[in-house]
């Protein structure tokens, strides 16, 4: 089961609470803002902060 | 949440996810089912569970609603949840890992957001209940389930000193006089209120927060228990059943709708 399109379009980055992106590679989630990405594990988004990781870019 | 208490959540949940989701179930499947009605579930609406553990409530409100969407902090509990959705073969559900407090969704994006027995594990359940409005469409519904302490000084310690003893990650369980006021305070309408007796065994309350007979903390936990018993100073008016205990919890349930603003057109 991949992240829906109905999942993606409500997901927001609990920090900035700015709709977040999937990744290129469709393994985690970005958000623009802080650029901070969340992981994906067995199709579940993992949306804690503290275990995101920030993309220079 | 602060970091260390966060750590302590996941501790006493990961630990206790077999036992919590298999063998000691909270809700008997009547009183899941009373939970769900008591939400009002309609089959075009969004719904989330913050804090969902194993998914009982998700899946149960599942077959009722459009999508059930369930969120919890500790991630062998939503392996569990995905496990059983997978059993029971339902395709509208999803699992999210994140924290009620800093909620992973856009403004107004469900129309029920449910949480259940949550409030107690948290510091500061306000922020979780602000979070919970934010993601709430303005014509939804949110509903709260938690432990309702006794109002009395002395049996609220008492009954919260207990908890905290079984499980370290309870923090407060609140009066009925506290939510409402959280409530009220939040700018929510209580549409529907009823505090349940719940009977259960000590035994079987125990072993879901991972403790058995033989463990220090465990005979602690029973001292107070006992001592408790005569006048009933912790509230949970215990009695004794073939070496066991029966007790009770009182829970509320609260189904909340946000207050239109003054002056606003209803």
């Amino acid at each position: 089961m991949a992240i829906s399109q109905e999942l993606l379009d409500i997901l927001v980055c609990p920090e900035c609470k700015v709709p977040v992106k999937l990744t290129p590679n469709g393994q985690g989630l970005k958000c623009s803002q802080c650029r901070r990405v969340y992981r994906i594990e067995d199709d579940i988004p993992v949306m804690l902060v503290d275990e995101a990781q920030i993309e220079p870019e | 949440m602060g970091k260390k208490h966060q750590e302590v959540v996941q501790k006493q949940f990961t630990k206790t996810t077999e036992a919590f989701s298999k063998y000691a179930v909270r809700d008997t499947p009547e009183w899941l089912k009373e939970k769900v009605e008591f939400a009002r579930p309609q089959p075009n609406e969004v719904a989330l569970d913050v804090a969902c553990g194993p998914g009982s409530f998700v899946l149960a409100i599942a077959p009722r609603v459009r999508w059930a969407h369930g969120l919890d902090l500790t991630e062998s509990m939503l392996r569990q949840a995905r496990t059983f959705q997978q059993e029971r073969g339902l395709t509208n559900a999803t699992f999210e890992r994140g924290e009620a407090e800093h909620l992973p969704y856009g403004d107004g994006s469900f129309d029920l957001v449910t949480c259940q027995f949550a409030f107690h594990h948290m510091a500061k359940p306000e922020l979780a209940l602000a979070e919970m409005i934010r993601v709430t469409k303005p014509s939804g519904r949110c509903f709260v389930v938690d432990t309702v302490a006794p109002e009395s000084d002395s049996k609220f310690d008492l009954h919260n000193k207990i908890e905290a003893l079984r499980d370290p990650s309870h923090t407060l369980s609140l009066r009925l006089t506290t939510f409402l006021r959280l409530f009220e305070k939040c700018q929510l309408t209580v549409t529907r209120q009823a505090v349940r007796r719940r009977e259960r065994s000590f035994n079987q309350w125990m072993l879901r927060a991972g403790l058995e007979p033989r463990q220090k903390k465990y005979q602690e936990t029973r001292q107070l228990m006992d001592d408790s018993m005569a006048g009933d100073l912790a509230g949970f008016s215990p009695r004794p059943q073939d070496g066991d205990l029966i007790i009770v919890h009182h829970e509320g349930m609260f189904l909340l709708t946000r207050t239109p603003a003054e002056g606003a057109t209803p």
